[in-house]
Formats: structure tokens, sequence, C-alpha cells
């Protein structure tokens, strides 16, 4: 039994996915993956974790979607996500925080080490 | 006479007479005179009314105006070409008896429904046919100088291309940013990672090979996009040489086999006994084109399946199929399957990196060489694509 703080990983990009499963591990945080979006809806509520970082374009089922579904969810609804998306249009950005993601962060401008920084900053609320 | 004879002819009174027909000349004259006015004006009015006909109808919009009780009064040409009507059969009918025209119907139910509300303002109409097509619909009351309402006037724009130009643009814009930055964040963050102190010797040694990796898709994409752009400039097909598509073939297998032996799938080229003739073609393009479905047959077919490259010939054509044992492809997708950017959801499942640009390409490059290209597919059984060109 570990008490460790679980993050789940939705991302379709093996690479990301793996780079930031990495820099999450070396931080202390268990990491569960998924890699399309109804896997992902599978293991939140099968293994609630305490955050989850959601890529917005998924197959399957597309990020906007996991969220909508998490968030009327009740075992899920009070898990705070966090969109790390590609996507950078105003519009992506207003609906995903409308969804009720807790924040919206664009891939290529974060930092492994600045998602972290995020992910704890958001953890301490 | 006899009237002066009665009178006795007083001097006076023939003076006065006189006066008075004199009067009357006047006033005669002056009633020719303002009848050829009227006439006059009558005919300007006309020439008036025929300008006013001509600027209606040269008009680009599409102009309806209905009176108070939505009665059609004036409808110009452009409108009854959107509509798909002619004027003589609803002219002076309301808009309520004319809904078994389709086109009608829904210029009807978006009045209906905005009626109160978008009076004097703009409304979308989209009119289904062969192709969808978007009007943006401002509507006016029409209201003479005593403040009387006479009717509503209905202006049809066109804006059909721009709403495309928009999407066309918003879904690049949405492609561009994934696709794009996809590899350069796997760059950013591997290069970040190596770059912090606890990392093994491993670890870095996975790092760079990602950091490596995601930079060669971005090269193989910055590819793809031009390609693309020369293609839409439409100055693409250009060095015709003849050969012999046997050959082409044999030696694009030859380039993939380490793909194809990595992967433990069967290949097979039945090629035809006895040789093809030669074909014109632009060999980079065809090339091209052939790699590209190549490369996708490898990419979507599992470990240890299959992949039959033949090759024939009818019609003065000669035609290629490479089929393969992978995931297949959903009816709906195949429809969208060779247009820009667009990736299928079981493409997307087995390869996330892929631009939605291969078959886009290689239809072009088929099509400019006055061939055809399409695909048969089964969901779970497998795809085979083939093209034909005429020589």
């Amino acid at each position: 039994m570990n008490n460790k703080i679980k993050i789940l990983i939705i991302e379709d990009d093996l690479f990301l996915r793996r780079l930031c499963q990495k820099k999450l591990e070396k931080e202390g945080f268990e990491v569960v993956l998924a890699e399309d979006g109804k896997e992902g809806i599978e293991q939140a509520k099968k293994n609630i974790p305490d955050l989850i970082l959601l890529d917005i374009i998924l197959p399957n089922t597309d990020g906007f979607e996991v969220l909508k579904i998490l968030k009327e969810e009740t075992s899920t609804k009070l898990i705070p996500i966090i969109l790390l998306s590609n996507l950078g249009q105003k519009e992506d950005i207003d609906r995903g925080l409308s969804l009720g993601a807790t924040d919206y962060l664009i891939k290529a401008h974060f930092s492994p080490q600045e998602i972290v920084d995020k992910v704890k900053e958001t953890l301490k609320k | 006479m006899n009237f002066f004879k009665q009178k006795k002819c007083d001097p006076e009174e023939v003076i006065k007479y006189q006066n008075s027909l004199a009067e009357l000349d006047k006033i005669a004259k002056m009633l020719i005179k303002r009848d050829l006015a009227l006439s006059d004006s009558k005919e300007k009015l006309t020439v008036e009314k025929g300008k006013v006909d001509a600027v209606i109808n040269s008009l680009t919009d599409g102009l309806i105006m209905i009176d108070q009780g939505q009665r059609i009064i004036l409808i110009n040409p452009k409108a009854q070409s959107i509509l798909n009507i002619e004027e003589e059969k609803i002219i002076g009918k309301a808009l309520s008896e004319l809904i078994n025209f389709p086109q009608i119907k829904e210029l009807y139910e978006i009045l209906t429904k905005t009626a109160g509300h978008c009076r004097e303002k703009q409304c979308e109409l989209i009119l289904k046919e062969s192709v969808e097509k978007i009007f943006e619909m401002q509507t006016t009351l029409v209201v003479t100088e005593a403040q009387e309402i006479i009717g509503t006037l209905i202006i049809l724009h066109d804006v059909t291309r721009e709403r495309l130009i928009n999407k066309i643009k918003s879904e690049f814009i949405t492609i561009a940013a994934h696709q794009l930055r996809t590899p350069l964040t796997g760059i950013k963050w591997s290069l970040e990672m190596i770059n912090t102190d606890e990392i093994t010797k491993e670890e870095q040694k996975e790092f760079l090979d990602k950091a490596y990796q995601s930079n060669e898709r971005m090269i193989r994409l910055v590819n793809s996009l031009l390609i693309v752009s020369h293609l839409e400039e439409g100055c693409f097909v250009y060095k015709f040489s003849k050969i012999q598509m046997e050959d082409l073939i044999q030696e694009i297998i030859e380039n993939f086999k380490i793909q194809i032996k990595n992967k433990n799938i069967e290949c097979i080229f039945d090629k035809p006994k006895i040789l093809l003739p030669k074909i014109k073609v632009d060999l980079e393009r065809i090339q091209m084109a052939l790699e590209n479905l190549i490369d996708n047959a490898i990419k979507y077919t599992p470990q240890k399946g299959k992949i039959i490259i033949s090759l024939k010939e009818s019609d003065n054509k000669i035609e290629v199929s490479i089929k393969d044992t992978g995931m297949g492809i959903s009816k709906e997708n195949q429809e969208r399957l060779f247009t820009k950017f667009f990736r299928s959801a079981e493409a997307l499942k087995i390869e996330t990196s892929g631009s939605g640009l291969g078959l886009f390409i290689a239809k072009n490059i088929i099509e400019a060489h006055k061939g055809q290209i399409w695909v048969e597919s089964e969901e779970g059984k497998g795809s085979e694509f083939h093209f034909s060109l005429p020589y």
C-alpha cells in the first residue's frame, strides 16, 4: 500500500505520455496512464486519481467529451482536471474552462517542470 | 352672330367677350402644355422604372419584397435562382401558400421563427441542395414617407464561400497547432529532461532518441506541407517521362524492406506475366503517391500481416492495387479519407503522428495524371487502395 499522490495522464502521443510520466514519477507521484478518451474515463472511475492531466485531441472520445462526462459523474466530479493540449485558440480554452477544467495549459508553452509546478499548486488548493 | 344682334353690339361687351376668348385660349394652351408635360413625365417615369428594374435585376444579391400579408410582390432573378423558383409561379402569393417549394419553406420558417426579434436584423438561411449553400439574410421593413409600413424587404447574400474558407482556416489552425506543436513539444520536453541533474545514462539516451525522432517527424511534416502548398498552386505535374511501372514498384518495395521485415509482414508483388506497356508520368510524383500508399499499408498492418501489391492492364489503363490486412476503414470515414488533414479514428488509434496529408497528396497526384484513385475496405479485415492511370 502506498500513499503517493495519484495522477492520471490521458494523452495519446506515446512520446509526450512517456516524458510526462517520467517527470511526474521523478517528483514522487504515482502515475496512471490512458492513451485515449474511453480508457481515460474507465481509469478515472476505477482508480479515482487525485488529479487528471487531460489532452484534447484524443482517439475515440475527445478531451472535451471526457471532461464533460467526468464532471457529470458523482464519483469523479471533484477531481481537479488540468487540460494539457496543443490547441490554443480562444474558443478551445473558453470551452475547456466552462466545462469545469481547473486550468488550461498549452503543451508547447510549458516545460515538464512548469507542469509539475502547476500540478502541485492545484493540489494545494 | 345672333348673339351680337341680340345684344346690339355694345362695344364694351365686345371687348369683354374678346378678353374672355383670349382667356379661354390661354387656358386651352395651358391645358395642352400640361397634357404634353404629363405624357412627358409619364415617359420619364417609364424610363425611371426601367432603370430601377434593371438595377434590381442585375443585383448579385437575391432580393424579395413581401407585403404585410407576406405576399411576394417583388422577386429579382437572383432570388429566383437561389430559391429555385420562377417569378410567375409565386408572385402575389403568400409565403405560407408556397411551402411545398422546399427553399421557400426554409425561408418562411426562418421568417416565422424570427418574427418580432429578427426584423431589421441579420439571420442565416441554409439551403441544402446538392451542396449546402449558406446565405446571410437581411430583413428590413419598407416604410413610406408617411410612416406607413408597406412590407418587408429580404436580401439574400451568398456567404457559402466565405464560410468554407473560414472553416478550412480554422481546421488548419487546429491541425497545425496539434501536428506542428506536438513534435516541437517532444523536442522541448526531451531537452529539458536531459538538462536536469538526476538522470541516468539510459534515460539520457531515451530522451535524446525521443528528441531526434520528434525532429524527424517535424521535418517530414514540413515537407508534406510544402508539397500541399505546391499542389494548391496548381503547378505540380510537369516532368514527364516514360517509365516501366513494374520497375518502379519493385524499387519502392526494396526501399521499404527494413520496415516490412521489422513487422514480419509478408509482402507479395503480383505482376502480370507479360511486361506492361511503358507509361508517361511525372516519375517523382507517382513515386511519392505510391510510397504514401505502401507506407500506409505497412503502418496499419499488424505484425505478421500481409500486403499484396498487384498490377493489371485494361482499357488503355494501368491499375495498381495495394491490399493490406490492417484494421480497415468504416464506410463513413471512407468518404472523407482523401480530404486534407483528415485522419480516421481507426488510424489515430494506431498511429497518432500522421499528418493527414498522405492520401490527399496521392489523390491529387493521380488526378493530375487524369487517373482515378479509390478504396475498398471492410472494418476489421483490411483495406485495398486502387489507382488507375491512362497511357
